[in-house]
């Protein structure tokens, strides 16, 4: 499923029509800046997430493309219309909340034929229509139900329903699955790829949680503070962040102070490693150093000596103390032996390592 | 304003404004305007005759004294009360207890106080089982005295003191409670420390408002009190509906309310101040 | 309840004294409805025959019918407007920002802390000096300004429990404000909204003062029940209070237990 969601993608990206754009876009409440000067497309028909910690901003941005918060500064535009000032019942965009905010006083073929009946649509049509979203997402036996009624993940797909059934420009999702418990999390992750994958809208979701954005997204804009910090595909994320920030928030790494001398990083102690990219001498940097981008070797870089060991399954993760800096390790148990706790060994790194500014 | 995509709704409050100015604000400015009106134009003239007048001002200290004590009463009578609902009752149990309490608080002053009379008056039931233990015609000479105003009174007040006072009692949180009692506090010091401190602001929204309704009230002075020694109430009523002196009427009303605004002041300071300080 | 490890003899006063007021208000009343069935004349001990008669007469008396009516029509029309005024107040108060909101809500909650004989004989002079003539219409406005604060307060509260993920949905759904307010939000508190109907029922139809001041000679059954205590004494009136007790009562103790219970419009 992945590469032909890769084909998607880049089908996508090839045709780069843009659906929304966000120009220059600025939020303040008060005096306390939200969203500071934010520039972003987003293309037709990709799943774009919001990435960031709690209060970095992604929350107002998406209810300001929703039109539900007012924009201090700058432009939306939609489907290159502008639409900062328009009433959000003019954009044609639907969004998803993290409570599903399904309304407790109708069954659920009312919840989803709700934009319809907005529309105008006679009821006789509304409810063929509704009915229909509730068969496809294998609801249809609760179609006469109340929202209490029906389990979270039912709730998320009645949610979805309600939002899709309309033909929005582009679905808003906010926290779609924070209100899951972790197990029914996993499952409705991949469900809601698939119906976004079958549906070819734009997407734009919201979450703190970067594995939640790494399995769904074609692309990631990490929020922090209000500002924009690098957008990508999960992969640039993970193989070049930018900052030291994005290479923290996506999974683990070693970073490791160094300064750039003749196109190669220079640690303490001498040693000079290959990195990616290319950077003037004698600046300050880090290094971004993935556990798995180590491997055990007498073809070494590095002299360790093991404190700690932790199997994992077929991984095992080693803490390695090299001069004075200390290396969280990932190995695979099949392919290389572990070594036990006070050896010494030597420490290979496998491939150019992106490197990222000292602030 | 500031604008909003999604529309600032401000304009929702507009009826029920429009209603409260026209209905409520302008009668008030109004009666400022005729308690100054006389015959010789614009002078407080009305006030001078008022405070000059001393079935008036008898009147109104009677008004006082009367939601005064009532108020007292009730504000200390809140207290235990209040902490038997929300300390000592079964949580299953607490809002039932409440409901018995307060529930006649629904029903008319003027059904309560007539009720009254029955039990007091110089043939009701008090009188008659007196007389039936005693073996004599007994004359128990409460009814139509100040001390029956004031007991129909004090019990409507400890109704809604009770009400507030539980409020702020249950709205504190009782880890609070427990925390200082695992720090070694006797029951009495987390009453003392905890408690009262906390449930002050729903006592005192009680207490006023107990004051506010009293001191304005008509039904329970005349059908307890009797009309010998009128309140300030039953002669702003008087006038309107007997004499048609308006601006006399007026005049009494403002001094009414004056009183009930200086009774709200330390309500409204402990508020403040309690806004001060967060 | 741990915390205050309260001896046997406290524990037993405060019962002893709970108990005691709870009779002290309830006696008197008990009281008034032995006396509705009692077939004396006079309001004495010993109690004579059981009887319904005053019943009787109670639904005979063209005055007592005429009131009730009255009463009924504009105990009614008070809760509903005062429901609906109070309910787009509290959302304003919600969910909107204006200049002068402390304000409008402190002019808005403060006939709460006025003695309603203040709003009767204000009304009355404001509109006697305009020419307008007492009548029950002024009444009704007057009540619906009295209850008009306990509205407010209970619907913010019941506002404030409505998820307000609801309202955006409607909203990006492509609902009007208005639309939302009485589709999705009216609904999601709706138990809110028929205890405040009680409520202001309630008070409205118990009102006396304020109808007292602002009518000449209509009835209302506060009234009507007011002239016959005043005006030389009918035993009507034990069946008449007792009848009134009760369905006040049942009806404020319905919007209390529906306050207490409300849920708010989310799941949890």
């Amino acid at each position: 499923m992945r590469s032909w969601i890769t084909v998607q993608k880049v089908k996508a990206m090839k045709n780069k029509k843009v659906a929304i754009r966000l120009n220059n876009v600025s939020k303040r409440f008060g005096h306390n800046p939200a969203v500071n000067q934010l520039n972003l497309d987003i293309y037709e028909g990709e799943f774009l997430t919001l990435l960031g910690p709690s209060g970095c901003g992604k929350t107002t941005l998406l209810r300001m493309i929703a039109g539900l918060e007012s924009v201090s500064d700058g432009k939306i535009y939609l489907n290159e219309i502008e639409v900062t000032n328009l009433a959000p019942q003019k954009r044609n965009l639907n969004i998803m909340f993290q409570d599903y905010a399904l309304f407790p006083h109708m069954n659920l073929i009312d919840n989803v034929a709700y934009g319809l009946k907005i529309a105008g649509y006679s009821s006789s049509e509304r409810r063929a229509r509704a009915t229909e979203w509730l068969k496809k997402f294998g609801l249809l036996e609760k179609a006469e139900q109340r929202p209490n009624a029906i389990s979270g993940g039912q709730r998320q797909r009645v949610a979805l329903a309600r939002c899709l059934i309309t033909d929005p420009s582009a679905l808003l999702l906010d926290e779609p699955l924070s209100a899951l418990d972790a197990n029914l999390r996993l499952q409705l992750r991949t469900e809601l790829r698939k119906i976004h994958v079958e549906q070819g809208k734009t997407f734009i979701c919201v979450t703190h949680d970067q594995e939640e954005a790494m399995a769904l997204s074609d692309r990631i804009a990490v929020l922090k503070n209000g500002y924009l910090e690098q957008v990508g595909s999960p992969e640039e994320l993970y193989d070049q962040p930018k900052s030291e920030f994005v290479a923290t928030f996506f999974g683990r790494s070693n970073l490791w102070p160094a300064k750039i001398s003749n196109g190669k990083a220079l640690l303490d102690d001498g040693t000079l490693i290959d990195i990616a990219g290319q950077w003037a001498d004698g600046s300050k940097v880090k290094l971004v150093m993935r556990p798995e981008n180590f491997v055990i070797s007498d073809e070494k870089h590095f002299d360790g000596k093991v404190t700690d060991v932790r199997i994992r399954g077929a991984l095992a993760e080693i803490s390695v103390v090299i001069f004075n800096l200390t290396a969280q390790v990932e190995i695979s148990r099949n392919s290389q032996t572990v070594p036990n706790k006070g050896d010494f060994i030597g420490l290979k790194l496998n491939g150019p390592i992106p490197i990222v500014p000292v602030p | 304003m500031r604008h909003v995509p999604a529309g600032n709704p401000w304009q929702l409050v507009l009826p029920a404004l429009f209603l409260m100015i026209v209905l409520f604000l302008s009668p008030i400015v109004n009666m400022v305007g005729l308690s100054l009106t006389t015959s010789q134009g614009v002078s407080i003239q009305n006030y001078v005759n008022f405070f000059s007048t001393s079935h008036l001002t008898d009147a109104m200290m009677r008004s006082i004294q009367l939601a005064g004590i009532a108020t007292l009463i009730s504000s200390i009578i809140s207290w235990p009360l209040a902490f038997f609902l929300a300390y000592c009752i079964p949580v299953q149990f607490r809002i039932a207890a409440l409901l018995l309490l307060i529930a006649p608080f629904w029903t008319s002053f003027t059904i309560r106080a007539f009720s009254w009379q029955l039990v007091l008056s110089d043939n009701g039931v008090i009188a008659a089982s007196l007389s039936y233990i005693v073996g004599e015609p007994v004359s128990v000479g409460i009814l139509y005295t100040m001390a029956a105003s004031i007991l129909g009174l004090t019990l409507f007040g400890t109704m809604l003191t009770t009400l507030t006072l539980f409020g702020a009692m249950t709205a504190i949180n009782q880890n609070l409670l427990e925390a200082s009692a695992s720090l070694g506090a006797k029951s009495w010091s987390i009453f003392r420390d905890i408690v009262i401190p906390l449930a002050t602001p729903g006592w005192l929204v009680g207490t006023t408002l107990t004051f506010v309704i009293c001191v304005g009230d008509y039904a329970v002075p005349t059908l307890l009190g009797g009309g010998l020694k009128p309140v300030l109430a039953q002669l702003m009523l008087s006038t309107v509906k007997g004499t048609y002196d308006l601006p006399n009427a007026a005049t009494m009303a403002m001094i009414l309310m004056f009183i009930v605004l200086l009774a709200a002041l330390p309500m409204t300071l402990h508020i403040l101040v309690l806004r001060k300080q967060s | 309840m741990t915390i205050f490890g309260l001896g046997y003899a406290t524990r037993l006063g405060l019962n002893f004294f709970f108990s005691a007021v709870v009779l002290c208000i309830y006696a008197p009343i008990i009281v008034m409805i032995i006396f509705s069935f009692n077939s004396g004349r006079y309001q004495t001990l010993p109690f004579r025959e059981f009887t319904t008669d005053w019943y009787a007469r109670m639904l005979q008396d063209q005055n007592f019918i005429d009131g009730l009516g009255n009463s009924l029509i504009i105990a009614s029309s008070v809760s509903i407007s005062a429901t609906i005024l109070g309910f787009l107040a509290a959302y304003s108060f919600q969910k909107a920002e204006f200049p002068a909101k402390p304000i409008a809500l402190g002019l808005l909650l403060a006939p709460l802390a006025f003695p309603l004989i203040l709003v009767g004989i204000g009304m009355r002079l404001q509109f006697t000096s305009l020419g307008v003539k007492p009548g029950l219409w002024l009444v009704a406005m007057g009540q619906t300004i009295y209850v008009l604060p306990l509205a407010i307060l209970n619907l913010r509260v019941g506002i404030a429990n409505v998820s307000s993920s609801l309202e955006d949905a409607a909203i990006s759904l492509g609902a009007s404000r208005i639309r939302t307010l009485v589709e999705i939000i009216a609904p999601a508190c709706r138990s809110t909204i028929i205890a405040t109907l009680l409520i202001t029922f309630t008070f409205a139809f118990d009102e006396f003062i304020i109808a007292y001041f602002l009518t000449n000679f209509e009835i209302t059954l506060p009234i009507k029940i007011w002239t016959t205590l005043v005006t030389g004494f009918d035993p009507t009136v034990n069946a008449v209070g007792s009848g009134v007790f009760i369905f006040s009562v049942t009806l404020g103790l319905l919007a209390q237990i529906l306050l207490f219970k409300r849920q708010p419009g989310k799941f949890s």
